[in-house]
């Protein structure tokens, strides 16, 4: 069976922060659940790095 | 070339060599005559691979009854043994000495130019959707198994029995999409091939057996081709019911070993109890294990089904995105005999065209190596899609050109400036990097778009007549991996207020797999960006298809939007920390003449 863990995500473009389980070197296109932006931050570490402070993106207008 | 195995593919268009495994097959083609009485003696009996395990083999035997050249093989892995000999009845019996126990594995080398893939199909294997009971109940098998059953060379003669009690059957139900269409296995492609078969399986038993009584459970009946119609319609006349919904439940009647399957037919919407006699799982088809083994060996690359990705699937749908390699079959996706014929025919043109030529255009666009300036590190070879860079430690690399496909990953990440891509360098796209933004820079989005995708996303955007806004500037480059971290810098010290990277969805990266680089590096710049205390949001990636003019307009107006969000002051702590690689040498050059 592949190796699966839990990681982090967090949008860039809407700031929405999730949880996907990755198979070990998978390749696989990501997208935002909330706002299917492609601009997807992996992040990295046991509880994946906490949003950085910065101001706050507008919300898409889908 | 057969009981062959490619070991190993080097070179590009037109000078391909490879390197076969001939396996040895401890019996001389050339000798034996296939009058089978080694076969007759051995004492090791096997399950029947061919056969579907329902009847055995020998340790010799021939694979199956078209087997190019006829003649018997020796599985070493079945047999007793032959160092030293355990058994050797074979040998004893074999008026033509055609047996050789020291038969060796032989490599083989050949020179091509083109290469055909074609190899073929696995059907999936039902044990894991135990809720059909294939792993339970005797009566319950596959479609292959079937095939072999009703076959007059099978292992009954063709003579159809269930293989609980070896007596016939008077009522068949077929499950299809066992295997296929099934987001939840992780399978969600029809595999084309299966409603066809059971049409042709139950107007089999109907010719056979027209006593027999068939029902097929089924989501929909894909019966698209010439004269498909046709045969669906016979087979509903030769009294074959069709149940629209699939079982929910299999059980067996323990005394008459029976079958009794619950489904709801969706069509009245009432629940459906059958006791059959037999149940045939219409399994699906997969790619052979072994295809990414061969996607290693020709650089190949697959779509999210596992299946070969084509060059482009409608205007080269034969061609690999390796030059010179191409497809025929079901390796590339599911799809009949007839159609599997028709890829072929197209794939040797193609090859034929390519042989018949006698020379290879190259691309305009290649990489070239200054080979002063490189640093023989090897990075460029690693991130080259196509192999098209030979590198060995400590020697200074090499674009094969015939082979360069032209994508820029190599140049984009050289830290050492010493490749460049014609017609697209570093100078020309850093111009225009710097042109686009030496005016009012804030009132810009900063768009890199790939030729294939994004930028033709615009280009539908615009034919779509979709309005959005006015304030994208965009740096077209052939690939998103040509587009370097120092560029998207650059945008960012010239003022830039938001850079979008976009480029091919991961499906239709035009250069094999080259955007997983871009996606790489996107990651690295965001991580340098948050390092400086620049907002790292104002660095965006997307990925546009040529058809996705939609999308082109929505994302720009999310730009815009961002771009709005974006202040002065912002842009410029931007300008100040993002120091070019060359302004921070100069400035430790001074620091320490300073300090001296």
């Amino acid at each position: 069976m592949p190796e699966t863990t839990q990681e982090s995500f967090r949008c860039m473009m809407c700031g929405h922060v999730y949880q996907e389980s990755v198979i070990k070197r998978e390749d696989k296109e990501r997208s935002c659940p909330k706002c299917r932006s492609n601009s997807i931050r992996h992040l990295k570490g046991a509880a994946g790095r906490q949003p950085p402070p910065s101001s706050p993106t507008p919300a898409p207008e889908n | 070339m057969t009981f062959s195995e490619v070991e190993e593919v080097s070179g590009y268009v037109g000078n391909f060599t490879v390197k076969i495994r001939k396996k040895a097959r401890y019996i001389d083609p050339t000798l034996c005559n296939a009058c089978g009485e080694c076969a007759q003696v051995c004492p090791v009996v096997r399950p029947d691979e061919y056969q579907m395990g329902l009847s055995s083999r020998k340790a010799v035997y021939i694979p199956f009854p078209q087997a190019v050249p006829c003649s018997y093989i020796l599985n070493m892995g079945d047999c007793l043994g032959n160092n030293p000999i355990a058994c050797g009845k074979c040998a004893e019996v074999c008026e033509k000495r055609a047996i050789d126990y020291d038969d060796r594995d032989e490599i083989v080398t050949r020179e091509v130019g083109a290469v055909i893939v074609a190899v073929g199909l696995e059907v999936y294997d039902p044990t894991e959707m135990d809720e059909y009971g294939y792993t339970r109940f005797d009566n319950v098998i596959t479609s292959m198994e079937f095939e072999r059953l009703i076959c007059a060379g099978g292992p009954t003669g063709g003579h159809f029995v269930r293989p609980s009690d070896h007596q016939r059957p008077r009522r068949i139900g077929f499950v299809q999409c066992v295997g296929s269409r099934n987001p939840q296995l992780g399978r969600p492609y029809c595999s084309n091939i299966c409603c066809m078969n059971t049409v042709k399986d139950t107007l089999l038993l109907a010719d056979h057996y027209p006593d027999v009584q068939n029902v097929v459970f089924y989501q929909d009946i894909r019966a698209f081709g010439k004269s498909f119609e046709d045969m669906f319609q016979r087979s509903k006349q030769a009294g074959t019911r069709y149940v629209r919904g699939l079982p929910g439940e299999v059980a067996e009647d323990p005394h008459s070993r029976n079958l009794l399957v619950t489904v709801e037919n969706t069509t009245s919407g009432r629940l459906e109890r059958h006791e059959l006699d037999m149940l045939v799982l219409s399994v699906g088809v997969q790619p052979p294990k072994d295809l990414a083994r061969i996607c290693g060996l020709l650089t190949l690359s697959r779509t999210s089904d596992g299946f070969l990705m084509e060059s482009h699937p409608k205007l080269k749908p034969v061609d690999a995105p390796t030059r010179g390699v191409y497809f025929a079959g079901f390796c590339e996706s599911p799809k009949d005999i007839k159609d599997s014929v028709c890829q072929a025919g197209a794939a040797a043109s193609r090859a034929g065209a390519l042989l018949g030529a006698g020379h290879v255009q190259v691309e305009a666009i290649t990489s070239r190596i200054d080979e002063a300036a490189c640093k023989k590190c090897g990075q460029c070879a690693a991130v080259c899609p196509f192999g098209a860079i030979l590198w060995k430690k400590g020697e200074v690399a090499v674009v094969v050109e015939a082979a360069c496909a032209g994508c820029g990953s190599c140049g984009a990440t050289c830290a050492f400036g010493a490749i460049s891509m014609r017609h697209f360098t570093d100078d020309q796209l850093l111009a225009q990097v710097r042109a686009i933004l030496a005016d009012r820079p804030q009132d810009k989005v900063f768009v890199f778009a790939c030729n294939w995708c994004s930028y033709a996303g615009g280009d539908m955007a615009g034919i779509s007549r979709m309005s959005y806004p006015a304030s994208n500037r965009i740096v077209r480059t052939m690939c998103s991996a040509r587009v370097s971290e120092e560029m998207v810098l650059e945008a960012f010290r010239c003022g830039a207020p938001v850079v979008l990277v976009s480029g091919c969805h991961y499906a239709d990266c035009h250069y094999i797999n080259a955007n997983r680089q871009t996606v790489k590096r996107v990651e690295r710049l965001w991580d340098t960006l948050e390092k400086a205390g620049v907002r790292p949001e104002r660095l965006q990636l997307e990925w546009i298809s040529a058809a996705e003019g939609q999308k082109f307009a929505r994302v720009m107006e999310q730009l815009e939007r961002l771009r709005m969000s974006v202040t002065l002051e912002e842009i410029e702590h931007a300008r100040r920390v993002l120091k070019s690689k060359s302004r921070k040498a100069a400035e430790v050059k001074a620091g320490a003449a300073a300090g001296g």
